[in-house]
This record gives structure tokens, C-alpha cells and sequence, in this order.
């Protein structure tokens, strides 16, 4: 099998490309997105294409499309739980679909994605490392599209594209696990105020008196920390 | 007004099948908790919903409340638009971030 691989100087040409768009974006939805838009680009006769995020159960948790179909396509493979991304994650290779009306893989997905005007598509692993995190994908709205080459160059754009990602993807959350922190400690601090004033107002010991903030949060139907940030501004409480 | 033993095993039972129910995971959990001024750490979280350690009255309340607002955050129900804020936003597809393509 010879494979007419693209010149090294067309793949560097991407890379940069992709090196541009990835480190770049604040976030990881923003960085799937322009993965999805450069591998349209960079494919030949695609006429979609996305790129998503995978936990290690198997769950999407950042998609980016070029379109409405790739991303409907995309949400049918983890509601049905089989698709070319899955298997492409799963079993780490690069999975193509020459004619989604005669395929007899993944069938509870083919029939659905064919509806959306989808006939041929190509998925490839996003790995890192060693960890895959996710996989890209085009499609092509006519049988036969891709060749072996196109495989072997979504491939190579695969590998740089996956550690810029994984890049994005550790900045991102440890950014949003630093903001969730931040904001469940000030949460703590003024329920702890609360809780003083309280035990102050009332004469109650520690926990009756947050057992009292909590019993004022469910008559309310409102968030104990919605509650106790009244009491911290002077609210006359029952 | 210890329920006594046989109350808070009901309440640890009830209250994973709640997190269960919900999709919810003891990461989650537990930061709402300790956001609440929860004291036990996570493992310590995760040990009581499996019935492994008894956690004191009010920590499992504690428990029980982060679970319950969680929840109430959680269940937002499709709602329909009217036709005169179609082109705005109007409701979103997805409760967190979609990505919506430019």
C-alpha cells in the first residue's frame, strides 16, 4: 500500500496553522471549535467537520462543529453510545466510513446520521501522550470521499492538534477548579458570618444556628448562600 | 433530636439514591457541601453516602442540603419561547455550555 503522503512542507504549513489557532483559546470549547474548522480546511472535498473532547468514561465534554448536522451527528453518537468517534477513541485508530447507507457498523448511529444528509466520514483519535482525549472527525456529504491519504493526513494533523489541545484542556480546568474553589470559599466565609450572627442574635450554639439558616433556606426555596449573605447585610431574621 | 441509628441510615440511603437519581458526582457534591461550611472532606463524604461512616447530625443535613440544591439547580425544564424574543437568545438548548457555532 503505497500512500502519496502530503509534503512536509504542506503538513508544517498546517501545524503552524493549528499551533496559531489552538494556544490561543482561552478555553477548551473554543479550541475544539477551531480544531473542527482547520481539519474542514485542511481535508480535501470535507464538507464538515468537528472535533470533540472525551472523558475516560467515555463522555463527550467539549464539542466543536463547522455545522449543525456535524454537531447533531456528534450528539446522537453519545446518546446512542456507538459511533466511528467512539470506536476511533476506544480502540485508538483511525475509523472510516466509506458509505454510511451500506455501513453495518455502529447501527443504531448510521441510520439516524444518514438522515441528516451524512454519507461518508473519517475519525480519527485525539492522543496525547498516551491518554486519548478525544477524537476529530469530516464528513462528506457523498460516498467514497476520502482516499487513504486524507486518513493518513487527518492523522498527522491528529497528533500536534491532541497535545496543543491537552494544553488548553489542563489550563482551562485548572482555571475553573481555581474559580469554583474561590467562589465556594467566600460561599463558606459568609455562611460562617451568618452563622456567628445567628448564634449572637438567637443565643444558639454553632450548629443550631446553621441548622436554623438551613431551615430558612428550604422555607424559601432559596440557595443557603443567597440567605446568608442577607443575613450578613443586616436582614431582621424570624 | 437524634433520629438515632435507624434515621440516619435512612438518611444516607435516601440521600445516595437522590445524588444517584440526579447523575450527580461526589466531587460535586462535596463542593456545595464545603461551600456550605461542610467539615468532612470528600472521602469522608463518599464513605457515609456508602454507608461506611456515620457523619454528625448537622453534616449530614449539610449533605443532604448541597444534594438538594444541586438538584433544584439542576431540574430546569425545557421551557418554549414566545415569538417576540426568538431572535434573541431566548432559552438555551443545552443547560451549560454547548458552544454554540458562530
Amino acid at each position: 500500500m503505497t500512500v502519496d503522503l502530503p509534503l512536509a512542507q504542506e503538513l508544517a504549513v498546517l501545524t503552524a496553522r493549528l499551533a496559531d489557532l489552538l494556544l490561543t483559546r482561552e478555553t477548551a470549547a473554543d479550541a475544539v471549535q477551531s480544531l473542527a474548522q482547520a481539519a474542514m480546511e485542511a481535508v480535501p472535498h470535507a464538507t464538515g467537520a468537528g472535533a470533540t473532547l472525551i472523558d475516560e468514561r467515555g463522555r463527550e465534554t467539549s464539542t466543536g462543529a463547522t455545522d449543525e448536522a456535524v454537531l447533531e451527528a456528534d450528539r446522537l453518537q453519545y446518546d446512542m453510545g456507538q459511533g466511528p468517534c467512539l470506536s476511533a477513541w476506544a480502540e485508538e485508530r483511525t475509523q472510516v466510513i466509506t458509505d454510511i447507507a451500506t455501513e453495518n457498523r455502529w447501527p443504531l448511529w448510521t441510520q439516524p446520521a444518514a438522515l441528516l444528509g451524512l454519507r461518508s466520514a473519517m475519525s480519527t483519535p485525539l492522543t496525547a501522550g498516551v491518554t486519548t482525549i478525544g477524537a476529530m472527525k469530516v464528513y462528506s456529504n457523498t460516498p467514497g470521499t476520502f482516499t487513504e491519504r486524507d486518513a493518513r493526513l487527518l492523522e498527522m494533523l491528529a497528533r500536534p492538534a491532541a497535545v496543543m489541545l491537552a494544553n488548553v484542556q489542563a489550563r482551562d480546568a485548572a482555571e475553573r477548579a481555581s474559580q469554583r474553589m474561590s467562589q465556594a470559599i467566600a460561599d463558606r466565609d459568609a455562611i460562617r458570618m451568618a452563622t456567628g450572627i445567628m448564634m449572637e442574635r438567637e443565643h444558639l450554639d454553632p450548629d443550631e444556628a446553621l441548622s436554623r439558616i438551613m431551615s430558612l433556606s428550604r422555607l424559601e426555596q432559596r440557595a443557603l448562600r443567597d440567605i446568608a449573605q442577607e443575613i450578613v447585610a443586616g436582614r431582621p431574621v424570624l | 433530636m437524634d433520629t438515632g441509628s435507624n434515621g440516619a441510615e435512612r438518611q444516607w440511603k435516601l440521600t445516595r439514591e437522590a445524588v444517584e437519581a440526579a447523575g450527580l458526582t461526589i466531587g460535586q457534591v462535596w463542593l456545595r457541601y464545603f461551600s456550605l461550611t461542610g467539615s468532612a472532606g470528600e472521602y469522608e463524604v463518599d464513605a457515609y453516602l456508602n454507608g461506611l461512616l456515620v457523619l454528625p447530625t448537622v453534616q449530614r443535613d449539610l449533605v443532604s442540603h448541597a444534594v438538594n440544591e444541586l438538584i433544584s439547580e439542576k431540574a430546569q425544564p425545557l421551557k418554549a419561547p414566545y415569538s417576540y424574543n426568538l431572535d434573541g437568545r431566548g432559552p438555551s438548548k443545552a443547560p451549560d455550555e454547548s458552544g454554540d457555532a458562530p
